[in-house]
């Protein structure tokens, strides 16, 4: 299914700017959007879902018109959505909560309904406390519930939104499977700030820095940025005024620290995604300031 | 099945398993019993020993209660629409293709249902009390067109409000003011010095329906020379059927109102 915005902008009452000209075409498997905190990844999101419309701009997907309540509503019907922020019934258990979603979602059948709520109570591991109500559930339990229920429908778009906050090491690396093999036969887009999310299912990514699209392109490429700008450095003193620290580990009495920088503080070292982002982002910080001096 | 049976019925679920509804609505039915099995000869139960009449005995026991129903359902009903988005559950459910109105009335109605259902079952008991003691079954009968013509109304009503009212201000302060209003509402007299409902078409005693097809004699029916008496017409079937519909009438404008808000700010 394929998902295009051009141009589209969103500002909230009191004049906060979520959105700018964002232009993005998804043609379909799995595209991961990084961005910090703030960054408009969830107005986006929020945006194709329909549950907000824009400013400016057009929004289609499967050739659906999103400023329009057809084009909404047939979006919706193949549409999984898991909310950044998601709230369940604590007084329902998590087979009653499933089967509440899944009957607006317009499942009728009832035999047909049970089964799959079963089947994906089984697929996220979570069958055995399906009766219980959700208010003894664990966080990475409600996420697990988030996840099926945004595949109830058997959707062919999928958006999710900071998915696996809330998971576990192991819970995680089984989301992220579960993720990448959804994506084989439908259209996933994977809003996240957990740069290790996207460098583990997505080829595809795509970068927002404050309400605009830095980046659209592949892990690869991104992670090409940074090369030349990442440096290794042991010190037991001062880390070097330069770049961003984006790792530090105890080294024989020292710090090993990893820093992504233009210059170079002291012997270069292999970049990652991780290190591809920081080196987008300060390169926007630098064009920004360049544009406001 | 529709998105509004569907909403209906896990409404209904959830708000039956809620604690408080069966406190708020026992407690004042407890006081009243006990006031009942404690009182004289002429304010408590003593003063039915005689009594025969199903009509009179079940109409009597709907105005004890009338005073306090609609303050209880509305501290009740008052989280229902405004806790989906407290909780985080509003933006999911608003991303399914269910129909945005067709949710609300089936929570409302919902909501509204499971809060009738502690009230049913005590005036069920009362019914059935007497039947037994006069075995005379037609206080059943009684007692579900009084129901229907005076609880349901007040309860869509306190309903309609609480699903708009928290929505304006905290949840707290709104049922610190639907208690206020409703007291406020059923205990002034009709020549009370500050202008009164008590008395009129949207009397929240159900004055004009209670009087009219009832025959209640403590419905305060007709002008009085007070201020407000062009809510206070002369009680005839028409005037009771007409306070039936405004008040169901109200209920529905603040209940479309409330709707619009909510998916405003869900924007």
């Amino acid at each position: 299914m394929r998902l295009d915005t051009v141009r589209v902008s969103k500002t909230f009452r009191g004049k906060v700017r979520a959105l700018e000209d964002v232009s993005l075409t998804v043609p379909g498997g799995i595209l991961g959007l990084l961005g910090a905190n703030g960054a408009g990844k969830t107005t986006l999101m929020r945006l194709l879902t329909g549950l907000i419309r824009p400013d400016s701009g057009r929004i289609t997907i499967g050739g659906h018109d999103m400023a329009t309540a057809d084009g909404r509503l047939a979006v919706q019907r193949v549409l999984g959505y898991l909310p950044q922020d998601l709230g369940v019934y604590p007084d329902l258990t998590g087979r009653q909560f499933l089967d509440y979603v899944a009957l607006l979602k317009g499942l009728d059948d009832r035999p047909y309904r049970r089964r799959r709520v079963g089947e994906l109570l089984e697929l996220v591991g979570i069958a055995d406390a399906g009766d219980r109500k959700l208010r003894g559930y664990s966080g990475g339990m409600r996420r697990r519930v988030g996840i099926a229920q945004a595949l109830l429908n058997d959707p062919e778009l999928l958006i999710v939104d900071e998915p696996t906050s809330g998971l576990d090491p192991e819970e995680r690396i089984r989301f992220r499977t579960l993720l990448s093999r959804l994506a084989e036969r439908r259209t996933v887009l994977l809003s996240t700030h957990i740069v290790d999310d996207v460098a583990q299912t997505c080829t595809e990514l795509a970068v927002l820095g404050r309400g605009r699209l830095i980046y659209r392109g592949t892990v690869g490429d991104l992670t090409a940025q940074a090369d030349g700008h990442v440096w290794s450095l042991v010190t037991s003193g001062q880390v070097p005024p330069v770049g961003t620290v984006v790792a530090a580990l105890p080294h024989d009495g020292a710090t090993r620290y990893r820093i992504v920088a233009a210059t170079r503080p002291a012997a270069d070292a292999e970049p990652t995604l991780e290190d591809g982002y920081v080196a987008l982002a300060q390169q926007h910080r630098l064009t920004a300031t360049e544009t406001t001096a | 099945m529709t998105a509004f049976a569907a909403t209906a019925r896990y409404e209904l679920r959830m708000q039956l398993r809620k604690p408080a509804i069966w406190i708020a609505t026992g407690l004042p039915f407890g006081l009243y019993a006990l006031f009942a099995v404690l009182g004289s000869d002429s304010t408590g139960l003593q003063r039915y020993r005689y009594e025969t009449s199903p009509k009179v005995w079940m109409v009597d026991a709907l105005g004890w209660f009338t005073p306090v129903l609609p303050m209880v359902f509305g501290i009740v009903l008052a989280d229902r629409l405004v806790r989906d988005r407290k909780l985080g559950v509003a933006e999911l459910l608003d991303a399914t293709p269910a129909n945005r109105s067709a949710r609300l009335v089936g929570k409302y109605l919902g909501a509204c249902a499971a809060t009738a259902v502690p009230v049913a079952l005590v005036y069920l008991i009362v019914a059935v009390a007497f039947m037994v003691w006069r075995e005379q079954p037609a206080a059943l009968w009684w007692g579900l067109a009084t129901f229907t013509v005076v609880v349901v109304p007040l309860l869509l009503l306190a309903g309609s409000l609480s699903f708009l009212g928290p929505q304006l201000m905290p949840t707290p302060l709104f049922r610190v003011l639907v208690a206020s209003l409703f007291f406020w509402a059923a205990v002034t007299e009709v020549e009370s010095e500050f202008p009164s409902f008590a008395g009129t078409l949207l009397s929240l005693t159900m004055d004009y329906p209670l009087g009219v097809f009832f025959d209640s004699p403590n419905a305060t029916t007709g002008p009085a020379g007070v201020a407000l008496d062009f809510l206070r017409p002369q009680p005839t079937t028409g005037a009771a059927v007409l306070s039936l519909a405004l008040i169901l009438g109200l209920a529905a404008a603040i209940l479309w109102a409330a709707g619009a808000l909510n998916a405003r700010t869900s924007e």
